[in-house]
């Protein structure tokens, strides 16, 4: 099973560019998994699934944490034990929805009451799930995180050892800087590869500045045009793909899926 | 991350002994760590010392058997 994250600054438009790739790649035949990890919970209506009908991982969080980390700590030896299997498809059941393309959403949630404490043990459940994924089902070819806004998952370590970082970044200062510090933790934990994707570019210039100003070391950039249609198309709680099928941007996410499964291809 | 890495101290040095630890329990004597995976550690003849969340760090120390 094959790991993506998708990276950046609030509003480069990663929401949108998952819920496009993901359909993309779901339309080349892989089976594919998108998780949001976004307090902010968009991914869903980007993907057509109305959100009332998603159970978020953080509403059952003491059910969730009562059947992952279930403390009989019953080892004979000093030393280090592994944890048990559970019914990891059984358990998803409950918290994944169908989206257009047979693209399956699971959204984390966030904290419901004020002062309710930090979103840890959200980003802990949602790691040790892809975790299980990975282990002991074969239901996914990809799964496909779209984080919150800035590095801190990063920090957070969900995304050790992953294969994809796509790091959507604009051509402003402020949204530079957060790709600098993405790129930076997404090496210290081993991600496979980073793929600089410059959004809604206008006249092409833009893919060279974001390139010098973030001193890439070995990661490639990709541009995305812009286009107002994508705007329209959110306002109307619809996607790209959808919408205007023919627009450019569709064509750049193609190249980008393409580059990724190509890189699936190499390894 | 609001996890630990756990430290055993012994003879004045630190050793780490487990990493991205979400729970500790005293059990029997024994100090019982479990980690982001539900992979647990046992450490025997310990107690915890300190917890810092802060630092994210909790230091474990041998307990003497009578």
């Amino acid at each position: 099973m094959r790991k993506i994250i998708a990276t950046g600054k609030g509003g480069a438009g990663k929401t949108t560019i998952v819920a496009t790739l993901s359909r993309l790649l779901a339309r080349q035949g892989f089976s594919v998994m998108v998780i949001d990890t976004d307090p902010s919970m968009n991914l869903a209506m980007s993907l057509g699934v109305p959100f009332s009908t998603v159970r978020t991982l953080a509403e059952d969080k003491k059910e969730i944490h009562e059947q992952f980390y279930e403390d009989d700590f019953d080892g004979e030896e000093e030393g280090h034990t592994h944890s048990s299997n559970i019914n990891i498809d059984a358990f998803l059941e409950k918290y994944q929805v169908t989206a257009k393309d047979d693209v399956k959403v699971v959204v984390m949630g966030t904290i419901s009451e004020g002062g309710g404490g930090c979103i840890c043990s959200y980003i802990s459940i949602v790691k040790r799930l892809i975790d299980y994924l990975a282990l002991w089902s074969d239901q996914y070819d990809i799964v496909i995180v779209d984080s919150q806004a800035g590095s801190e998952i990063l920090g957070r370590g969900l995304a050790v050892n992953y294969d994809h970082n796509l790091v959507i970044a604009e051509s402003f200062p402020k949204s530079m800087e957060v790709a600098r510090h993405v790129l930076k933790l997404a090496r210290d934990l081993n991600i496979k590869r980073q793929l600089v994707v410059v959004n809604k570019i206008r006249d092409g210039k833009e893919l060279e500045l974001v390139a010098d100003e973030l001193c890439l070391n070995g990661e490639r950039t990709y541009p995305v045009r812009y286009d107002e249609k994508v705007i329209e198309a959110d306002r109307m709680g619809s996607l790209i793909l959808d919408m205007a099928p023919d627009s450019p941007v569709l064509e750049d996410i193609r190249n980008i899926m393409n580059v990724i499964t190509a890189d699936y291809e190499k390894d | 991350m609001c996890d630990f890495t756990v430290y055993l101290e012994e003879n004045g040095e630190r050793t780490v002994v487990a990493t991205d630890i979400i729970k500790a329990r005293k059990k029997d004597g024994n100090v019982f760590l479990m980690d982001i995976m539900g992979d647990t550690t046992r450490i025997e003849a310990a107690t915890i010392e300190v917890a810092d969340a802060f630092a994210q760090e909790m230091v474990l120390k041998r307990v003497e058997c009578n």
